[in-house]
């Protein structure tokens, strides 16, 4: 690493904004049959991904564009876009679009800003801290179908502790998934409790890794600890934000097992999450071509959000 | 020690109060849940819902967490299903991430064949996978693989593969060029390159590719409930068929959802200080 | 590089055992005749299926492998064992949702005819099995249907007679309601918090159709707004926090006898409700007939033969052991399966136990049908109802929308066959 250069874009998570990099390509002097080797390394990454991944895409692209026959399983007819008109008609999916981009809208900044501040309290080697951290990781390995049903028993409204501490401080607890608001404050809860520690480990390493000279220097010049996380840390850590901010964005439209295990899409469309609407109607009432064209929009969308905030992300990494 | 904290005068104890307050909000906030779960899972079977309710067991019940370890409910299968399929997965998620990231470090592309690259990963990582779980059995169903737990390896492996790939690339391309230009000046040829110069400069990023693959697979559902029927379920699996169309088992899921927790809770213990580690090694040399 | 050979070799080793462990058990490897039947993974069926598969295998020879899987999965594999052409599912567990493949079910007329299929059991049950193209393709092996039940002391000492129409029920709810609030009692409660059981505040309310005449969806307006409004009046007098309620959280406020009347699936409260040791209700409670008025939800499960099975006929001798009359009593004594067979509710033993109310629960099961409608449409409905619940939606509203939606929705042939049977499609 070049001297006095902070390369945030050196941290290894954020490789996806290398394809910004400015260094040159590494160009080493490999001769032809090093490079046929190098092709072959490929190979393997090549065969999983084609065989499990882009043969089912491209399949469902392909059933998106028909009229389907269930019973037979084969195309009746080309119909163009017409799914697409249809999926893009239906209230319901409107509707579920509607909550998942609320739901993502205020999950992502809310774990974002959690993230950071509990990042910022446990940055260091202390025994206390380290414990504290590994503790702290432990919501984001478990299977969000065991999260979902950990939180079910949580939130009800009589037997859960949720309530019951509520009550020891004073407050009874509202029925939570039993009325549309509070349901949608539930599953908010249950991803923020869940994924604020993915923000959390990201915020971890890009602060651990930023050069302690800077700090040194602006002690010096007698920074406060406020300016220097104003002035210094934020604009350092700006790219990082962003894929964070990219990562939570798009899962939190895509998360679908919290949902099936506590409120069922209720009550009433009131959690009825885009990703869920269409498992329903690919996994349960077998409309496959409704379900390939609308995974295909979602998928058009996120990829959008995607390619936007990695462009901002490269810029601001430019800067230095 | 990072030290991006200023010394301050008088401040400083109060940043520490705030840090203490912090730390014992969020680990209360994380530790909570698990607990409750551990108690609901040893009370008697009508206490759960009892009006009013109580928190604590009246007398302690082993009979949910013994009745995991009755052969009828496969539970010890299920276990042993998922150790396979997560080891599985992760060796060759990084033995094929690693080599691939290698590749692509290297080779003498254009920036426009690496955003292609970039760009089919982002295409498969923000796909919602339900429709494509169909065309997946159809294609192992033709490969006479259906129920197998080799149709949930590769699917798994697809998944985590893409970020695999990433991170080793970006591993790969910190190790500086002069360690790599002499070690084929004596005498190596790339694969001895990668094996003893690329792959142990980068076992952080590894450890890190290991842990999270590790946790994606040993978590995943969607994929295993639609390939498994009657030889390939995992632990996943069996949280869910608790949830039964007359409502909830509480006792039995409790139970199964403490005991699949355990276990990857301990795995993360054990390795969290390499994602620490290896996510932030890029930058100290 | 004599060691660096053995590492490499070893590790190639390794590699081929551990594939090998890994791939065995997709190796087939007998000669005897097989078949796979799904169950749900409840406890219950999928339970007793495995206890009896040795002595099925004793009698015929034929290996039976249970694959059990939670509720909303079972529907997932059944559908794409059968779409798919898998054919690894001989026998299958389901009911009337699996309407749009119907096709392809194998006809079990032939089985029935030849084996005298059905002699016992209650009478117009067979008759509500899936057809297709008037074939029967299902034969049934657990029935239950939605049923009132309500506290008899409560009502004796409320000096009300059992109420015969939904008003009474209503007043009767309503009276008892106000009368133990004190102790903590309210008249009524339901799963309204498991979205999926709402439909049944409308079935057993609405005396209309589901079908019109040139064969689409339709809820009678009429009708349908009053089925929604008695359910509402209904809800006046639940418990808070009703609308989460899960069934067993519902079925728990009546075992501790904190409601006057509730209206769930009987045969997940009826063994708690007789014993002393898991409720506080016993001898005090009875069951209450639904009014004549539309239907009691009917939950019949029903098995099929995929038209892929490779032995249709091993399949067949499965069916007929696993739900022959002889299983009926021990299915109902240990596992609490609603039986099919008229025997049962007969049996001198059982009676002596369940007597109260398996007259009740008969009259119920008689009366009790599958709605016409596909998983979308039930879907829809009920989660249209219960945003009326919620306070979302006027009754009015919410037919409109069902109705709205339902006019986008395909009927399904068998949906529309099966309408026609049980008089829930318009004439005209």
């Amino acid at each position: 690493m070049e001297n006095g250069q902070v390369e945030i874009s050196t941290c290894p998570f954020f490789a996806m904004s290398v394809y910004r990099d400015k260094r040159k390509v590494k160009s080493s002097k490999f001769k032809q049959s090093e490079s046929i080797l190098l092709v072959l390394f490929l190979l393997p990454t090549f065969f999983f991904i084609v065989i499990a991944q882009f043969y089912p895409l491209l399949y469902s692209v392909y059933i998106s564009f028909t009229k389907w026959s269930l019973v037979k399983w084969k195309p009746i007819g080309f119909i163009g876009l017409f799914n697409y008109q249809q999926v893009l008609q239906d209230t319901l999916f409107k509707h579920a679009a509607k909550i998942s981009l609320l739901f993502a809208c205020i999950a992502t900044p809310v774990e974002l800003i959690i993230g950071f501040l509990l990042a910022y309290m446990v940055i260091g080697e202390r025994k206390i801290i380290r414990i504290t951290r590994s503790i702290l990781i432990i919501p984001m390995t478990i299977a969000p179908v065991a999260v979902g049903t950990m939180w079910r028993m949580l939130l009800n409204t009589r037997a859960g502790l949720v309530n019951y501490l509520l009550q020891g401080i004073g407050i009874t607890g509202p029925n939570w998934l039993a009325t549309p608001l509070t349901a949608f404050l539930s599953i908010l809860m249950v991803d923020i409790w869940q994924w604020t520690p993915f923000a959390m480990i990201i915020f971890v390493a890009a602060l651990s890794s930023l050069p302690p000279d800077l700090f040194s220097a602006a002690q010096i010049d007698g920074a406060s600890r406020w300016q220097i996380l104003r002035y210094i840390i934020s604009p350092l850590i700006a790219p990082i934000t962003i894929l964070v901010i990219l990562f939570r964005f798009i899962d939190s439209i895509l998360v679908i097992d919290i949902i099936y295990t506590t409120t069922y899409g209720g009550p009433g469309f009131s959690t009825n999450v885009i990703t869920f609407h269409i498992y329903k109607q690919a996994l349960k009432y077998f409309n496959v071509t409704y379900a390939a064209a609308a995974s295909w929009i979602l998928q058009i969308f996120c990829l959008s959000v995607a390619i936007v905030l990695l462009a901002y992300s490269g810029k601001l990494q430019e800067k230095f | 020690m990072k030290k991006i904290y200023p010394k301050e005068k008088g401040w400083g104890s109060v940043f520490s109060l705030i840090r203490a307050i912090v730390i014992i909000l969020g680990t209360s906030a994380v530790l909570l849940p698990f607990i409750y779960l551990f108690l609901n899972s040893i009370k008697p079977e009508f206490e759960f819902l009892s009006i009013p309710p109580r928190l604590l067991p009246s007398r302690i019940v082993m009979k949910y967490y013994s009745s995991l370890l009755t052969p009828e409910s496969e539970t010890l299968s299920f276990l042993y299903n998922s150790l396979i399929v997560t080891s599985a997965t992760t060796i060759l998620a990084v033995l094929a991430g690693a080599l691939a990231g290698y590749s692509l470090s290297h080779f003498r592309f254009s920036s426009k064949i690496i955003a292609i690259a970039v760009f089919s990963i982002l295409l498969v990582r923000f796909y919602p996978k339900i429709t494509t779980i169909i065309p997946y059995f159809i294609l192992m169903k033709k490969f006479h693989l259906l129920d197998t737990l080799v149709s949930i390896i590769i699917a798994h492996v697809s998944i985590t593969l893409p970020f695999v790939v990433l991170l080793m690339m970006s591993f790969f391309r910190d190790i500086p060029r002069s360690v790599e230009e002499s070690a084929k000046l004596d005498g190596c040829n790339v694969w001895q390159v990668f094996c003893k110069i690329a792959l142990p400069l980068s076992t952080p990023g590894l450890a890190t590719s290991a842990v999270l693959t590790a946790i994606i697979s040993w978590n995943e559902f969607l994929i295993a409930s639609s390939l498994a029927s009657v030889n390939a379920k995992t632990l996943p699996i069996a949280v869910s068929a608790f949830i039964t169309d007359k409502g909830i088992l509480w006792g039995p899921m409790s139970a199964m959802t403490a005991s699949i927790v355990v276990p990857i809770v301990l795995f993360t213990l054990l390795l969290q200080k390499y994602l620490v580690r290896g996510l932030t090694l890029g930058a100290i040399k | 590089m004599g060691k660096k050979i053995s590492r490499k070799l070893l590790s190639i080793v390794i590699s081929v055992v551990f594939l090998a462990v890994i791939v065995m058990p997709g190796i087939a490897l007998s000669q005897q005749r097989e078949i796979t039947a799904t169950y749900m993974a409840a406890g219950t069926y999928d339970v007793v299926a495995k206890e009896l598969v040795p002595e099925f295998e004793r009698l015929t020879g034929i290996k039976v492998k249970i694959a059990a899987f939670p509720w909303a999965i079972l529907r997932e594999k059944n559908m794409t064992d059968l779409i798919t052409g898998t054919g690894n599912y001989d026998a299958m567990c389901g009911s009337y949702y699996l309407a749009k493949v119907y096709e392809l079910f194998s006809s079990l007329d032939e089985y029935i005819a030849r084996d005298n299929y059905g002699t016992g059991m209650i009478s117009g049950l067979m008759e509500k099995c899936q057809r297709y193209k008037r074939h029967q393709i299902g034969v049934p092996y657990g029935s239950d249907a939605y049923s009132l039940l309500y506290r008899t002391d409560l009502l004796e000492k409320a000096g009300l007679g059992i109420p015969r129409t939904w008003e009474a029920i209503i007043g009767a709810a309503g009276k008892m309601d106000a009368l133990y609030e004190k102790e903590g009692i309210d008249g009524y409660v339901f799963s309204a918090g498991a979205i999926e059981q709402l439909p049944t505040l409308l079935f057993a309310k609405y005396n209309g159709t589901f079908i019109t005449a040139d064969n689409k969806y339709y809820l009678e307006p009429k009708e349908g707004v009053q089925a929604i409004k008695k359910a509402q009046q209904l809800f006046k007098y639940t418990p808070p926090g009703v609308l989460g309620l899960s069934i067993d959280e519902a079925n728990a406020v009546f075992l501790q006898g904190k409601a006057a009347i509730i209206e769930c699936w009987p045969s997940f409260i009826r063994a708690a409700a007789n014993d002393p040791a898991r409720s506080n209700i016993v001898g005090k409670w009875a069951v209450l007939l639904y009014p004549e008025v539309g239907f009691p939800w009917l939950s019949m499960w029903e098995m099929f033969i995929s038209t892929y099975s490779k032995d249709k006929d091993a399949a067949w001798e499965w069916i007929n052991f696993y739900t022959r009359e002889k299983n009926a009593k021990y299915f109902f004594t240990k596992y609490g399966i609603g039986s099919v067979y008229t025997s049962t509710y007969k049996d001198p033993e059982l009676l002596k136990k369940y007597g109260h109310d398996f007259p009740g629960i008969l009259a119920n099961l008689r009366r009790a049908k599958n709605p016409p409608l596909t998983g979308e449409a039930q879907d829809f409905m009920a989660s249209t109802i219960s945003q009326v619940l919620v306070g979302e939606l006027t009754p009015e509203k919410a037919v409109e929308n069902i109705n709205v939606k339902w006019a986008t929705l395909e009927v399904p042939e068998p949906m529309i066959e099966m309408a026609e049977a049980t008089g829930l499609k318009a004439k005209r």
